[in-house]
């Protein structure tokens, strides 16, 4: 097998594992039982994806029906046009500012820098991201035709009728198929064509883009029936063009539209090829590698990774030193974590704040017991994860924070207080403005707060240290809050706040503060313990 | 050369400026570090040596706490490790080969930083700059040190440790990744150090250096440590 197919063959094995350990399938199993298997989970599967289907496309029927109840066909072409015609726009925006060929960093190495075929690299890369981006156009196509047959079929329903409706998906699946692999092709095309022998041709975004927007546009406005009147000839043009859509979707020469759409494909297809041949392999790998290790990480949950990566991004390479005043001791580590928080405040940090405010605010309003177990254990989650932000980042630099000359208190104490104190005003702030809003207002739930935020906050740092390995830490591998750590954080929060309900008046008040405290105090003792020990 | 000047587990004293007694790492049931004892002393340089994976890095690791050992103390001017940490952290410092620093820091607020932590502010600014200048890192001083090669991030954690006080300094490889004129420049500073009385242990597998520095030396081979 030639070198090239034998490396793109193990990723697209090692991709079809993934995909297949979801389903808890064994590939090189190849007893009877491990196969008996796959042909439930491939019987399996087909029905929940056909119920699926027609379950989105009664919903789209009705939404079809109210959008033009005369002819449903003609808005069915003109969404699936829309899409493919915004689709088509991004990704050639997309490949005039990064190669469309991704190459990871051991590409890179075993095929980038080797005089191998482009044409051959090109054409055997191209199977995988095109599988995957026509997958989603198949599913809306076939929902789109679905939706046309529970309009368009008269009558009940039944199983002796259901090839009548599978016509219906399979009729759009075929007509999109080479459609869109054209259409697929001719952005590849473009990417090559930008990175060949080198040269990066970036103005080729200024001519691709905006020839791209205009012809999308015009058909899709030459689409509509009402203003393609006055334009006759154009709307011949635009017929032409849309035409696999429209006889996918409403009945024209199927077999003549697909054959022509199949010519466009080949077409764009041997475009690409034809521009393969001096494409820049070397220049394509060092534009796509930290996509392609991005998005690795992503599909294997290594969210620190990409989240470091983004970091590094916003950060720049430079920045004059911070002006905020020395603080010594355990306050140094105060010091970095606001430096820290300035420097990598971002949207989604904000929002998971806010979402704290809103749970609160929930907290303080909802009037049923069971809507409010469900919006503290939420705030419980919430409250934990944020809480040892810090400490996992100092973790994760254990050389840096082992050798602090400050006692484990200490250090916990600096890297929980910052957000703690936020924690708590947050949550009371979120309080206050629900019972602004609606309710009278809960002090017995105000003192509580600051009692179970430390708690919550200790239990979660304690779940995180226990967890730790010393020599994962050493390599910056941090564990995140635990299932354990979550359900310990919901029997605190349980304990406290019955306490603080169900116990009325002033016992019930002194008892479950002192409660929150006393829980508070006990947890700190166990993580401070526990980072002793690591 | 080695086993010159070894001091076994008789020599050992309250008053040795670093002692280990009995130390060993097992990870499940590999033994990553045989059980080992030595004493280090005042003003001295003691070279570690030996193959790729024999157990360099654990037992730095291990004396300097970063990996919790499997048996066995480890003491600084009479303070335990995990018993009197605070004082041990104030006393010693361990460099790794491949240092790692917070993201959105620059090199210069890592050093204000870990300052800070030490109490070692005083005419900081002034010692900081004499230390970015005499490591050609001054020009870099405002980058994030992602952005450094892996010798300028050796440097960095180098310069990490001298701006605050100490008196026993582990080293994991400190020439590893240096130009020639980083290593002289290292070279003298670890004679430096060691004539104002500081306890070094260093691994290495550059043999200069070896040559150089060393007043005792110990090998490793396979996790069990000779000469010690």
């Amino acid at each position: 097998m030639h070198a090239v197919n034998l490396i793109r063959s193990r990723q697209e094995e090692r991709e079809l594992d993934y995909w297949l350990s979801i389903v808890a399938f064994e590939r090189q199993d190849r007893s009877l039982l491990n196969r008996l298997y796959l042909l439930y989970l491939f019987i399996f599967f087909a029905i929940w994806v056909f119920v699926m289907l027609t379950f989105f496309a009664s919903g789209g029927a009705l939404i079809l029906q109210l959008a033009s109840p005369f002819h449903p066909s003609l808005v069915v072409v003109s969404v699936e046009l829309s899409l493919l015609g915004v689709w088509s726009i991004y990704g050639l925006w997309q490949a005039c500012r990064r190669s469309p060929v991704v190459f990871s960093e051991a590409d890179e190495v075993l095929i980038c820098h080797t005089p191998v075929d482009r044409r051959l690299v090109t054409s055997r890369w191209f199977i995988m991201p095109w599988l995957k981006s026509a997958v989603a156009f198949w599913v809306i196509a076939v929902i789109l035709g679905f939706s046309l047959a529970e309009i368009s079929i008269p009558g009940v329903m039944g199983i002796d009728r259901i090839h009548e409706y599978a016509v219906y998906g399979l009729k759009p699946w075929l007509a999109i198929l080479p459609y869109q692999f054209g259409l697929f092709a001719f952005q590849w095309a473009v990417g090559i064509f930008r990175l060949q022998k080198g040269r990066d041709k970036r103005w080729l975004g200024w001519i691709v883009i905006p020839l791209a927007t205009f012809f999308f546009v015009s058909l899709f406005v030459l689409s509509l029936p009402a203003l393609s009147e006055s334009f006759i000839r154009l709307r011949d043009v635009a017929d032409l063009i849309s035409s696999p859509l429209q006889a996918g979707f409403t009945g024209g020469n199927l077999v003549s539209t697909i054959v022509a759409s199949a010519v466009f494909g080949l077409i764009s297809f041997g475009l690409m090829i034809l521009t393969s041949g001096s494409f820049s392999l070397s220049r394509a790998a060092q534009e796509t590698r930290e996509v392609e290790a991005l998005a690795t990480a992503a599909k294997y949950g290594i969210t620190s990774y990409a989240e470091e990566i983004h970091t590094r991004r916003r950060l720049g390479v430079t920045r004059a030193p911070s002006r905020l005043p020395a603080l010594l001791g355990s306050g140094s580590l105060i010091w970095k974590d606001l430096l820290q928080a300035r420097r990598t405040l971002r949207l989604n940090l904000i929002l998971n704040w806010f979402s704290l405010f809103f749970l609160s605010v929930g907290i303080s309003l909802l009037p049923d017991t069971g809507n409010l177990i469900l919006a503290v254990a939420f705030w419980v989650i919430q409250a934990g994860s944020l809480s040892v932000v810090r400490l996992r980042n100092d973790l994760s630099l254990w050389p840096l924070a082992r050798q602090m000359p400050i006692s484990h208190e200490r250090f916990l104490m600096a890297d929980l207080l910052p957000t703690f104190a936020i924690l708590v005003l947050i949550s009371l702030a979120g309080m206050l403005t629900g019972s602004i809003i609606a309710t009278p207002p809960r002090p017995d739930l105000y003192l509580v707060i600051p009692g179970l935020a430390a708690s919550i906050a200790g239990i979660s740092a304690y779940d995180v240290i226990q967890r730790s390995r010393s020599n994962l830490l050493l390599v910056g591998s941090t564990p995140n809050v635990s299932a354990r750590g979550i359900l310990l954080g919901f029997l605190i929060a349980f304990v406290i706040v019955f306490a603080a309900v169900v116990i009325q008046g002033v016992p019930g008040l002194f008892l479950s503060v002192l409660l929150s405290l006393g829980i508070a105090w006990f947890v700190f003792g166990l993580a401070a313990r526990s980072l002793i020990n690591i | 050369m080695f086993l010159r000047n070894s001091v076994g587990i008789k020599g050992i004293t309250l008053t040795q400026a670093l002692a280990v007694n009995d130390l060993s790492k097992a990870y499940d049931s590999f033994q990553a570090l045989a059980p080992v004892t030595f004493g280090l002393n005042s003003s001295e340089i003691t070279i570690l040596s030996g193959p790729n994976g024999s157990g360099k890095t654990t037992l730095l690791s291990c004396i300097s706490g970063l990996i919790r050992p499997t048996t066995g103390t480890v003491s600084v001017a009479g303070f335990d490790l995990y018993r009197d940490e605070v004082e041990v952290r104030r006393r010693m410092v361990f460099i790794p080969d491949v240092p790692r620093f917070y993201l959105e820091l620059t090199a210069w607020e890592h050093l204000r930083f870990v300052a800070m932590a030490n109490n070692a502010m005083e005419n900081f600014d002034q010692r900081a700059e004499k230390l970015f200048r005499k490591w050609s890192l001054w020009e870099a001083r405002n980058l994030f040190p992602h952005h450094f090669s892996r010798g300028m991030r050796l440097k960095l954690g180098l310069l990490l440790a001298l701006i605050r006080p100490f008196e026993v300094l582990l080293l994991d490889e400190p020439t590893s990744a240096l130009d020639t004129e980083s290593v002289e420049l290292m070279t003298e500073e670890l004679r430096a150090l060691r004539r104002n009385g500081t306890t070094i242990l260093l691994s290495s597998h550059d043999t200069n250096l070896i040559e150089q520095l060393g007043d005792r030396y110990m090998f490793i081979h396979g996790g069990i440590v000779e000469g010690a």
